[in-house]
């Protein structure tokens, strides 16, 4: 089992965001979490990515309750979580071969790490990877040269190139044109296929959900509405599930959220 | 594809370049790390330092602090009024803002533009040779005493003032002037009605933040014999009297954040019309005071205003001579060296410390290290210096090892500003990913802050050469030590050509500077 949640709620600064979850994701599924904005679903990512801490219930990532573990098993673990960010957090000036290669930053040891900031080592693999996002002229480029489709790829490339078991992406596609966002969406989910890991995406289009995913899990108001196959999801259920979007997001508690913006 | 790095060599070549850029400093300055963990200088250094508990408290002894800090307040404060005397004038006569041919379509004079021309040069000169200079240079001229810190700080702030109030002139919209000088209006009709109402806020405001910068100047003019809270702390440094030290410091520190605050009192109170009557009351009241403070000291110095011309008079020609000029070039060298070697040691000393002072590390070590920059910061490099000298004995090393601390404490601080500021996503994603510590470091932190951490270094790094070519007048070591010793030996002609060397070097790394920064 890749995933295990059974009852994990969260609270965030006081104000409860999930509610009881209770998930499974088996190892190689592929699901898809839709919802209005403000749902939790990048609460529930980040809480997956052991980003937070559950205030109550059980977690099991990849087999282990990551807050049970040492912080230095932990590190093991989270090396075998990718996760994938609406704008990929790369910073400007780093170069593109050094923004993938931190990918796998928490499987080297500290020289090596060290060492390949001054002289890149393993460029083929770093290569490959942003070669499987049409990226392959960019290795020697710095981030702030890209464009914010070719950012977001790279941050695809450095999820490609850490080969996590368990890859989390948070409304990945949200900024990009609709060619784009096909695309990167098959190319996650090839890999995810590929390796036989679990894959657990965010999506703010209903339709790219339907078409890409077998599984579609709707959460609203920290709480999951459903969880149904592809088949089961008819169209009375999603519109309840977007029902008074405007209202719900006015009423809806502070959801953390990665401050957005690059400035450095 | 391309599967070599293209900037490898260039890569390398920034690596090479700063390597042996940075070698030779370490012979040309004698630095050794390693003699500052000598048992001998920790012994000395220790029982120095275990002396600062507890501060000198005698009842005698403060009554001298404060007869000396009020002379340190009195000297910067007649200082600045010398300054203004000068610099005002100054600023009028040069000031483009005024000039017939900028407010209309008349000619240029040749005599004013050639009267100007001079001018300029000479607030060039009077700005270029350092306030500590001119001191030393006074006190040889006219005896121990706050006179000397009174006529440098004039001298030198006037030359600074002169050129800010210029500037200050030209800024401000030209419209109202040049309506008024149409109308027939003179120059200083053009200066009072149109420039003056918008321009006062903006040069009262830059004349105090002046006055703030001659007291901190003011307190370390007595290392050259010039009077005020810096002659009693060279005293009790060369007995090595600890206890006294630790009080003056502590003095000295008080009084910079008195007259910071101040500074800051006084800038506000220019907002309202009741705040400006009062400043201005403050101001003329602070210098009267400040004279009849200074007075007796003057009077009884037997000071001889005769005696200036022929003083400055042997100066002249400046020994350009061919045996001396290579002497000149390796002490001019060992000056770069110094502030070179400094300003890496303290690029170094200031990330080692901003990263626990941004909060890196825990709350606990955060508040003891802010509260080590800020002191770091707060004693000056020359009193660095001398201090320094105690640690590694007289020459460069010592220069260094000033440049090096107080440095630490200016780039230690911006580090921290930045690390503050950087953005956090790159750094939480990839602890997400599992990367440790140094990982998350190099790889969502230094990307983000390197880039101005460098721009921070190189600033100072310019800074620290003018600094370097003062600091051996304490003894550390360059120029300034080889200034001071031609004058104690009377060799006037040679002061004159390292003064001369001095201005070279400060003029060549600004206009260096100059040129490079649009295209950093």
């Amino acid at each position: 089992m890749s995933l295990h949640l059974d009852g994990v709620s969260l609270n965030l600064g006081g104000t409860p965001v999930l509610h009881e979850l209770t998930l499974h994701l088996a190892q190689g599924e592929q699901a898809a979490l839709i919802g209005p904005s403000g749902a939790g679903k990048t609460s529930l990512l980040l809480l997956c990515a052991t980003g937070y801490r559950p205030d109550a219930g059980q977690l099991t990532v990849l087999g282990d309750n990551p807050w049970h573990l040492s912080a230095r098993w932990r590190r093991r673990l989270r090396s075998r979580i990718g996760m994938l960010y609406q704008s990929s957090p790369l910073p400007d000036r780093q170069r593109v071969i050094d923004a993938v290669a931190a990918g796998r930053l928490g499987r080297s040891g500290r020289l090596a790490a060290l060492k390949r900031l001054l002289w890149p080592q393993d460029v083929a693999a770093v290569a490959d990877a942003l070669a499987r996002v049409d990226l392959a002229d960019k290795l020697w480029a710095r981030c702030d040269q890209l464009s914010g489709g070719q950012r977001q790829r790279a941050g695809l490339a450095r999820v490609l190139y850490q080969q996590a078991d368990l890859l989390l992406a948070d409304e990945p596609i949200a900024a990009l044109d609709p060619r784009l966002a096909e695309d990167i969406l098959r190319c996650l989910c090839a890999d995810a296929r590929q390796r036989d890991a679990s894959l657990l995406v965010s999506l703010h289009s209903v339709e790219l959900a339907l078409s890409h995913f077998g599984r579609l899990i709707g959460v609203r108001d920290g709480r999951i509405v459903f969880d149904l196959p592809r088949a089961e999801v008819t169209p009375g259920l999603v519109s309840a599930l977007y029902a008074d979007e405007r209202l719900a997001e006015e009423a809806a508690p502070a959801v953390a959220q990665l401050p957005q913006g690059r400035r450095c | 594809m391309l599967m070599r790095d293209p900037a490898r060599w260039t890569r390398l070549a920034g690596w090479l370049l700063v390597i042996a850029l940075m070698a030779p400093t370490f012979p040309l300055t004698g630095f050794n790390p390693a003699a500052l963990t000598q048992p001998d200088n920790l012994r000395t250094i220790g029982a120095f330092v275990a002396g600062f508990l507890p501060p000198a408290l005698a009842p005698d002894f403060l009554g001298e602090v404060a007869r000396e800090t009020l002379t340190t307040l009195a000297s910067a404060t007649a200082g600045i009024a010398l300054a203004l005397l000068l610099g005002a004038p100054l600023a009028f006569l040069t000031s483009r803002a005024l000039d017939r041919h900028a407010l209309s379509g008349d000619r240029p004079s040749r005599l004013l533009q050639a009267a100007q021309t001079t001018l300029r040069g000479l607030m060039v000169l009077l700005r270029g040779i350092p306030e500590i200079v001119w001191a030393l240079l006074f006190v040889r001229a006219t005896g121990l005493g706050s006179l000397p810190a009174v006529l440098a700080i004039g001298l030198a702030y006037g030359g600074m003032l002169a050129k800010v109030y210029a500037e200050i002139l030209e800024s401000q919209t030209a419209a109202p002037a040049r309506a008024l000088h149409l109308a027939g209006a003179s120059r200083w009709q053009t200066l009072l009605y149109g420039l003056w109402p918008q321009a006062l806020p903006e040069l009262v405001s830059y004349s105090v933040y002046r006055w703030e910068c001659a007291v901190r100047a003011s307190a370390v003019m007595g290392f050259v014999g010039a009077g005020g809270i810096g002659q009693l702390l060279d005293t009790s440094l060369k007995m090595l009297n600890s206890g006294e030290v630790s009080t003056l410091l502590l003095v000295f520190l008080l009084l910079s954040a008195l007259s910071d605050a101040i500074s800051h009192l006084a800038r506000r109170a220019l907002a309202n019309r009741a705040g400006q009557g009062w400043l201005a009351a403050g101001g003329v009241l602070a210098i009267m005071a400040s004279v009849a403070w200074l007075w007796p000291g003057w009077r009884d110095s037997g000071f001889d205003p005769a005696a200036l011309p022929r003083f400055f008079h042997d100066f002249f020609p400046p020994a350009l001579s061919l045996p001396f000029l290579p002497e000149l070039g390796h002490y001019a060298l060992e000056t770069l060296a110094m502030s070179g070697l400094g300003t890496a040691l303290a690029f170094i000393g200031g990330a080692l410390l901003a990263l626990p002072a941004a909060g890196r590390f825990g709350l606990a070590l955060t508040l003891p290290c802010r509260a080590l920059l800020n002191l770091l910061r707060g004693v000056p490099d020359l009193l660095w210096a001398s201090i320094a000298v105690l640690a590694v004995g007289l020459g460069p090393a010592a220069g260094v090892l000033a440049l090096a601390l107080h440095t630490s404490g200016v780039l230690g601080r911006l580090f921290a500003e930045t690390l503050e500021n950087a953005p956090s996503e790159p750094s939480r994603a990839l602890e997400l990913a599992g990367a440790g510590r140094l990982g998350v470091f190099c790889y969502g932190v230094l990307p983000c802050v390197l880039h101005q951490w460098i721009a921070y270094a190189l600033y100072r790094w310019e800074n620290n050469i003018r600094i370097a070519t003062v600091l051996g007048i304490v003894g550390a070591g360059g120029l300034g030590q080889q200034l001071y010793l031609a004058l104690s030996l009377f060799q006037q002609q040679k002061a004159a050509a390292l003064i001369l060397c001095m201005l070279l070097l400060t003029w060549a790394v600004e206009g260096l500077s100059r040129r490079l920064r649009p295209a950093a």
